[in-house]
């Protein structure tokens, strides 16, 4: 059989670049190393154009409302809402300030994650570049964030940098909102609130969600697009790239040895994964800068067995910024989190649990402290820790934009001809399943 | 930090009569042992000199995948040399761009010694990445001499109780002086006859003996930086930081230089895999490099008239320089390029220098070198010509 091109991995992205490829008439087979669609990593936002291009129609997207369940120390709970009046009802029972101040907060994040979704939709910008083109584009960008008005161009410069809990403090006084929020400022980071850079990771994470909805949407993203034919996809093979003399030649499959040809290869897989074995056809500036690339697992992610689905739709334990900060403490020191930040997720069917931080080696005694902190028995956990990060390389601001995922390097190419990278370790990065995936087939064809 | 001493200090410190030393990779070494350097320089040509090389740079590199390392890294191909071969080779960056110069011996299948002329052990780990190979910085450990000049195989053979007329040029092989085990190389930096021998740093001391009293008879001569500055222009051996700059200390990339450039296309593979610089020097000598490196004689007469004119009798660099010259065409207002070392060659009774020159001026043509006469600028005539000045059939016989 002869192919155009091979695409490694079949998550979201790529099979989001087989797809656009297909469409534009190259014979595609994907090469995944799981024998099923694995749904948990289907977390954020599909971006539309992916979904009008592919003609995803059996694409569903869960928005659940309430969408997030804080427990209040003393009892009861803060139930956030996509209603943006109600969740500042529910706010003002803790704070009143805080609800007076809700809706504007909600509106200036959701500024401001339209300024990302801008950015997420393209290619890096390339700030080297003297291409008449691209210079348009990039002052086409400047444009648009100076016509959203001053103080969308202050919170931009001032906000991006800033940590979470800064940002948080800086509008709010309750602890329980605070810590919910602020959650999401260290998702998938090995950094806690008080990090700069967080409140970048804060609205990474708002990318696509409506003003006032602080946690991505859940979807059937990659089973759509596995269901979807024009593509073969070939499972339970990991594979490798073959390249020589600077130029890759296709990929050889680990258990069984076998060598599929194709002029194209375009890996999913973490850009370390995929280029440390070629280091030989590297030059070592870039093989170090690659094998340097920050992807620290922090995170333990699961199950949870329930004899009921539970009330909430998402149930969120970080009861405050200084717990969030406390858990970052021990992961700093590489221990796991004495008291982790714990969210549960109803999904599918399924209950999942996001345990961070809980960096790579020992757990002891991890199932019984998560158990202890859902008040369920140690049994009804089941947890996975992470090596590597999800992201396959952390949303920090060294390593966004052109510098993701490597400096110098950010339009999905690598240094060996044929050989290109789609996954969540090229701009835009995780947690926006099909961006980069679209961004690389557009930039390949 | 100060400066350290070779292994072989207790016996050349001594040696220095005006306590003349110059700075060597964190070492001092003579820069000649009497307080002129004539007689060390004309050893080197007439009879054997000794100079103490310790200070290179000296890595092994050994395993499964050692001349893949070194091939990844060099621009010559490692993988095709035997056993006892060695090979003077530049290494670039991914620019193509000079990074710096030295041997690579071939000690074993996987056994290789390599000689640079700046600390490479970064760089050599950095290349290693994924490769089942071991990198030792033998530096300190390892003390090594060359030995020079028309006699020095008459000399080494005595010392080795052995026939090395077998072993050719750019060769090498184990032997015993004295008992003391060493690795033998038909290597040097003066273009002439002449070997290096290779030891461990705690049998520096009788090594040096066990040469100069075999040596003496023969005219072995200890001799300096200066005297080996003249050889190796004569030879037309390049210098790093003279007469090129590593890519990896230029500030501008002018100041960078390509081995084709620097007349190294010889060392430069075509038969080999993906190497650092591999790209840019493929597409390099396809278009041709825009610079060559070359020799320029400076002519007598057109020297000795510039003196002339000011009353004064023709006067000769007493050393050999080392500093940026200009070189201009012949009406003396275009600059063609620059010389970056030059002296005069006592043996062949030529003012010569090394210089950079667009590829265009072939040999024979005739351009200007600025000269500076009773402290004011002048143009000497100079001719441009090949590489080397001084190129001796007992080199390679």
């Amino acid at each position: 059989m002869k192919y155009d091109a091979i695409v490694i991995g079949a998550g979201a992205n790529g099979l989001v670049t087989a797809h656009y490829l297909a469409r534009a008439g190259k014979r595609v087979v994907v090469v995944e190393q799981r024998q099923a669609v694995d749904p948990s990593a289907d977390i954020g936002w599909v971006p539309p154009r992916v979904i009008r291009d592919l003609g995803l129609r059996n694409l569903r997207l869960e928005q659940p409302d309430p969408w997030l369940t804080v427990p209040l120390d003393g009892g009861g709970t803060l139930e956030l809402s996509r209603d943006v009046g109600r969740s500042a009802d529910a706010i003002r029972r803790l704070s009143p300030a805080d609800a007076a101040k809700w809706p504007e907060f909600c509106a200036r994040m959701r500024t401001l994650a339209g300024v990302l979704e801008k950015l997420y939709l393209v290619p890096a910008p390339d700030i080297e570049t003297r291409d008449p083109r691209e210079l348009a584009r990039i002052v086409g960008l400047g444009l648009y964030v100076r016509r959203l008005g001053k103080q969308a161009v202050i919170d931009l410069a001032r906000i991006l940098p800033m940590s979470i809990a800064e940002l948080l403090d800086d509008w709010f006084e309750n602890d329980a909102l605070k810590g919910a929020l602020g959650a999401l400022g260290i998702w998938h980071l090995k950094q806690g609130p008080r990090s700069g850079g967080t409140a970048f990771n804060f609205l990474h994470h708002h990318v696509g969600s409506a003003a006032g909805v602080f946690r991505p949407p859940r979807s059937n993203i990659t089973a759509a697009l596995a269901a979807k034919p024009g593509v073969e996809i070939r499972r339970g093979a990991r594979a490798t790239v073959l390249a020589k003399n600077g130029r890759a030649s296709g990929v050889v499959l680990e258990n069984s040895g076998e060598t599929i040809e194709a002029p194209l290869v375009v890996s999913s897989a973490p850009p370390r994964a995929t280029l440390q074995p070629l280091a030989i056809e590297l030059y070592p500036d870039f093989a170090r800068a690659v094998s340097n690339i920050k992807a620290r697992g922090v995170v333990a992610r699961g199950t949870l067995t329930l004899a009921q689905p539970p009330a909430y739709s998402t149930l969120c334990i970080a009861p405050s910024l200084d717990y969030l900060e406390r858990a970052y403490d021990d992961a700093k020191y590489g221990k796991d989190s004495t008291a982790p930040y714990v969210e549960v997720q109803r999904t599918d069917g399924r209950v999942e649990v996001h345990v961070q931080f809980v960096p790579p080696g020992t757990h002891g005694g991890l199932a019984e402290r998560v158990a202890q902190i859902l008040e369920v028995r140690p049994n009804q956990v089941t947890l996975q820790p992470a090596e590597e990060s999800l992201y396959h390389g952390e949303l920090t601001l060294d390593q966004i934009l052109f510098m993701r995922p490597v400096p110098g390097w950010s339009r999905y190419r690598t240094p060996i001809e044929g050989l290109y990278l789609c996954g969540s370790g090229t701009h835009p990065g995780g947690g926006i399943p099909g961006a980069a995936g679209r961004n690389a087939a557009r930039e390949i064809l | 930090m100060s400066l350290r001493t070779t292994p072989f200090h207790p016996r050349t410190g001594p040696l220095s009569e005006g306590q003349a030393w110059r700075r060597w990779a964190g070492y001092v070494v003579a820069s000649a042992y009497e307080l002129s350097h004539d007689r060390e320089y004309h050893a080197i040509r007439n009879s054997a000199a000794l100079f103490d090389v310790s200070p290179l740079y000296k890595y092994m590199v050994t395993g499964k995948d050692a001349s893949r390392l070194l091939d990844h890294v060099v621009t010559r191909n490692v993988g095709k040399a035997k056993v006892g071969q060695v090979l003077y080779t530049p290494w670039c960056d991914d620019e193509g761009k000079q990074i710096d110069d030295g041997t690579i011996s071939v000690l074993g299948e996987q056994t290789f010694r390599m000689t640079s002329a700046d600390p490479t052990l970064r760089w050599l780990h950095l290349n290693a990445s994924g490769l089942d190979v071991t990198i030792a910085d033998v530096s300190e450990t390892t003390a090594a001499l060359s030995l020079q000049g028309p006699s020095s195989r008459a000399i080494l053979q005595i010392a080795a109780e052995r026939d090395l007329s077998a072993l050719k040029y750019f060769r090498l092989t184990s032997a015993k002086i004295r008992n003391i085990p060493v690795t033998i190389s038909r290597t040097g930096y003066t273009g002439d006859l002449g070997f290096e021998v290779w030891v461990d740093a705690s049998q520096a001391v009788p090594l040096w003996d066990a040469l100069i009293e075999t040596g003496t008879p023969y005219g072995l001569t200890p001799a300096g930086m200066l005297a080996l500055d003249v050889a190796r222009i004569e030879a037309g051996l390049l210098l790093i930081e003279v007469d090129y700059f590593s890519s990896r200390h230029a500030l501008i990339e002018s100041q960078k230089s390509s081995p084709l450039e620097l007349g190294l296309g010889w060392t430069v593979a075509t038969d080999k895999e993906r190497y650092n610089g591999q790209a840019a020097l493929d597409a390099e000598r396809k278009r041709g490099p825009s610079w060559q490196f070359t020799g320029l004689t400076v002519d007598w007469d057109s020297l000795e008239q510039l003196y002339a004119d000011v009353g004064l009798p023709p006067r000769l660099p007493s050393q050999a320089w080392r500093t940026s010259v200009p070189i201009y065409d012949r009406g003396g207002h275009t600059q063609l390029g620059y010389a970056t070392s030059g002296g005069w060659s006592p043996l062949l009774k030529r003012y010569m220098a090394l210089a950079h020159l667009g590829s265009e001026h072939a040999p024979g043509m005739e351009v200007r070198m600025e000269v500076t006469v009773e402290h004011h600028r002048k143009q000497a005539k100079a001719l441009v010509t090949p590489l080397p000045f001084f190129n001796p059939e007992r080199k390679r016989a």
